[in-house]
């Protein structure tokens, strides 16, 4: 079985935890856990720096899952 | 656009072109010397980069993002963007580079930047953004439009004095001009560079008052910027009131506004009552309360009516001068921290109720993300139903 991998933005988690926040929707968001946990989720650095602007229990979970943000590489600095 | 990679993965080198790398530093507002103090470098470093001949790292990049408050992508550019004109500043020898603080360059590249929001949010919104005053020419006379503008506000001397605090007055005037399709912002800068400024080039009309300024201060700047909306000139005014602005185009601006704050015929009425108490700090402060101007406007408009002579004038104006806050050390320094004032008062206070409102409004209609919500309003989703709620009342 294929199993996906997941790159995610500001936004899509901005919003999941507006609409789910993660103090209730427990369930949720241990499936994004585990997903981080697995390797399947991903998001560039700058998701980081974004949500700690925006969202601070969002920024909470980000630096414990700093595993899935990833600093660029030579091919995504592209002018 | 290549990156290098080195020192075992950990330095990231990236290629910039130092046209750009000079541009992003340049618009900004800081000097070489500054940009080696906040990387911890030799100036040498910073010309090298400028040169070509030195590749900086991403870290670095990182940094003068968050310096120059560019998106790191900014960097990334294959050549500078041409940005929106600056206001026009009337200090400023004919030819003469308008230079300003980085504060208040970045202040003007916020309004610039909220202008443009603004415009599409409006525009989502089937409203065209047009300001909704009939421009005047510079030969309008300032003083007879400043009384027809109080008679279309409504604002009677009574009215006036009857609004509890200056500040309750200033909200009044932006609430009219907001209504009007020109949107109020306070931001502090150096007031040495600007009182305020207007932007008037691109809809909606935009008026920025210097929030470090004292609130009777900001009401005469309100009323000065509002002119120059009037005059369909997009400019920077440093000062109040001034016996010296010499430009007419700012006269006119002084005039429109000093008329409009204390009509001449109620002026000379109650300066005569107060008789030789007159230039006293105790009548200024009463008449700055009573009529929420401040007492450089109040002193102003003494001399200009012959009520007091130039050096009383000029020792007024010394009494009152706003106090530059001192010059703190540069380099690289931790985020200053926003005081007591909570997030959702800090809110309407810089980008007024309409802006927050109409936001709001697309937010509701799913025309922005919520993200570019809390991004435009410049708050924290923990803040963001506080200040709908504040800005609905």
């Amino acid at each position: 079985m294929i199993e996906l991998s997941y790159i995610i933005d500001t936004s899509s988690l901005i919003e999941m935890n507006k609409h789910n926040p993660m103090d209730i929707y427990h369930t949720l968001w241990q499936k994004m856990d585990s997903l981080v946990k697995n390797g399947r989720l991903f998001a560039p650095r700058e998701v980081m720096d974004e949500i700690i602007r925006f969202d601070d229990a969002l920024a909470v979970w980000a630096k414990e899952h700093q595993k899935m943000f990833k600093d660029p590489t030579k091919s995504k600095l592209k002018s | 656009m290549r990156i290098q990679v080195s020192n075992m993965q950990k330095t990231l080198n990236v290629e910039v072109d130092p046209k750009v790398f000079m541009w992003l530093r340049d618009s900004s507002g800081w000097t070489k010397e500054e940009v080696a103090r906040r990387l911890n470098k030799s100036v040498g470093v910073v010309e090298a980069i400028e040169k070509g001949e030195l590749q900086p790292t991403l870290r670095q990049l990182k940094e003068l993002s968050n310096a120059y408050k560019r998106p790191l992508a900014t960097f990334l550019l294959s050549e500078p963007l041409k940005e929106p004109p600056m206001p026009k500043d009337y200090r400023m020898l004919p030819g003469k580079k308008d230079i300003f603080d980085k504060k208040t360059i970045l202040v003007i590249r916020k309004a610039r930047n909220l202008q443009e929001v603004g415009k599409e949010l409006l525009i989502n919104f089937n409203d065209s953004a047009k300001p909704k005053v009939k421009r005047l020419e510079i030969s309008d006379n300032p003083e007879v439009t400043a009384l027809e503008y109080r008679e279309k506000f409504n604002l009677s001397v009574d009215a006036q004095k009857k609004f509890k605090t200056s500040y309750e007055f200033f909200n009044h005037l932006r609430d009219i001009f907001e209504d009007l399709n020109i949107l109020v912002f306070q931001f502090s800068m150096p007031v040495k560079d600007a009182r305020g400024f207007a932007l008037t080039d691109e809809n909606p009309n935009v008026i920025v008052i210097n929030s470090a300024d004292s609130i009777e201060a900001r009401i005469f700047s309100l009323m000065h910027e509002f002119s120059h909306i009037l005059l369909g000139e997009t400019a920077i005014g440093l000062l109040d009131i001034s016996i010296t602005a010499s430009h007419r185009v700012e006269k006119w601006c002084n005039l429109f506004a000093s008329e409009f704050l204390l009509p001449r015929k109620v002026t000379k009425e109650v300066f005569k009552s107060e008789g030789k108490a007159l230039a006293e700090g105790e009548t200024l402060k009463k008449l700055s309360r009573r009529y929420k101007v401040s007492k450089a406007m109040l002193s102003y408009k003494m001399l200009k009516l012959n009520f007091i002579s130039k050096s009383i004038y000029e020792e007024i104006l010394d009494r009152y001068k706003p106090e530059e806050p001192k010059p703190k050390p540069e380099g690289k320094k931790k985020e200053k921290k926003r005081g007591g004032i909570p997030a959702e008062v800090r809110c309407l206070s810089e980008v007024g109720n309409k802006f927050v409102s109409i936001v709001a409004n697309n937010y509701d209609r799913n025309y922005i993300t919520y993200t570019d919500a809390l991004n435009y309003l410049s708050i924290r989703s923990k803040n963001f139903e506080q200040v709908l709620a504040k800005a609905r009342k």
